[in-house]
């Protein structure tokens, strides 16, 4: 059976499928995170008095480092996409690869940064701060690990589906690429949000 | 897209990739400077902004994809998140956050 519209637009949407659906996804990963971020606000805002002074309680060169290893394995995402685009089917491994082992690096990082955390016996039950950074770095972190697995998938499989179907696995990439630059979004604000103010 | 226009947007991925490493540089260093909880968070929030732009539309092609559908549905997304945080401010009248409330 061939699944219409991988590559081709869809005469109403004039977008391949998979990119509409990306794109839906995301928008409900916004409100997921969103909810998170509007926590945030209700949790400092109601106890503004309490609130411990997150510069104190973190690792902020740490994150900082981590925030630049995010940033570099969203370009090296989006130069997989374009290598793939000019048919440089060597490059967009090295690249697609070079994101995989950034964002395994950004985990391993995150694993340090929450063992100093319970090192100093700073657990998700210990105030409504960390509660809320264990949680929504958790769930970044989560969503970080999907990544690393889908891409590991595509970065196995693809050279099967280039000598296949070149034009469905640029657009796969395309798709992964999109997730990857919304989880690094979800990042950017994230960091000055926990970390800094 | 041909090679040209792809060359052409390499260079431009660089350029952001660039302009994110120094705007980290200064989120953190605006972190340090005493303005203030309010102004701080303002000033967190309006680096971020940019940032988040640069990202969205030239790492996710929406500056160059110009198919209103996707448009569409940010819009959508952008209000109902708008709603979610004015619930939160609008809760902060009702009757929970009073002091003593009480039994009722």
């Amino acid at each position: 059976m061939d699944i219409p519209y991988t590559s081709a637009e869809h005469p109403e949407t004039r977008l391949y499928n998979g990119k509409l659906g990306i794109w839906l996804f995301l928008a409900s990963e916004v409100l997921l995170f969103g909810a998170f971020f509007s926590t945030y606000i209700l949790l400092r805002v109601g106890d503004a008095g309490n609130w411990p002074v997150q510069s104190e309680l973190l690792n902020i060169p740490l994150a900082t480092v981590n925030t630049v290893i995010l940033i570099t394995s969203s370009v090296t995402m989006v130069m997989a996409w374009a290598s793939l685009k000019l048919e440089r089917f060597d490059r967009f491994q090295l690249y697609f690869a070079a994101t995989i082992v950034l964002a395994v690096a950004f985990l391993v990082i995150k694993g340090f940064e929450y063992a100093a955390e319970f090192s100093h016996h700073r657990y998700p039950k210990t105030n409504n701060f960390l509660a809320i950074y264990f949680t929504m770095t958790g769930l970044h972190g989560i969503h970080i690990l999907a990544g690393v697995g889908v891409n590991l998938y595509h970065l196995v499989t693809a050279r099967r589906w280039y000598q296949t179907d070149p034009e469905r696995l640029t657009n796969r990439i395309e798709i992964a690429g999109l997730y990857w630059h919304f989880v690094d979004l979800v990042w950017i604000f994230l960091f000055p949000v926990l970390y800094l103010i | 897209m041909t090679n040209q226009h792809v060359e052409r947007h390499i260079r431009q991925y660089l350029i952001v990739f660039a302009s994110l490493l120094v705007l980290t540089v200064v989120t953190v260093l605006a972190s340090r400077i005493d303005i203030g909880i309010t102004g701080g968070v303002i000033l967190a929030m309006i680096i971020a902004a940019v940032k988040g732009t640069l990202v969205a539309g030239v790492f996710m092609h929406l500056f160059t994809d110009k198919r209103k559908l996707i448009y569409v549905v940010l819009i959508y997304t952008g209000i109902f998140v708008m709603v979610l945080f004015f619930l939160i401010s609008l809760s902060f009248g009702d009757s929970l956050n009073i002091e003593d409330s009480g039994s009722r």
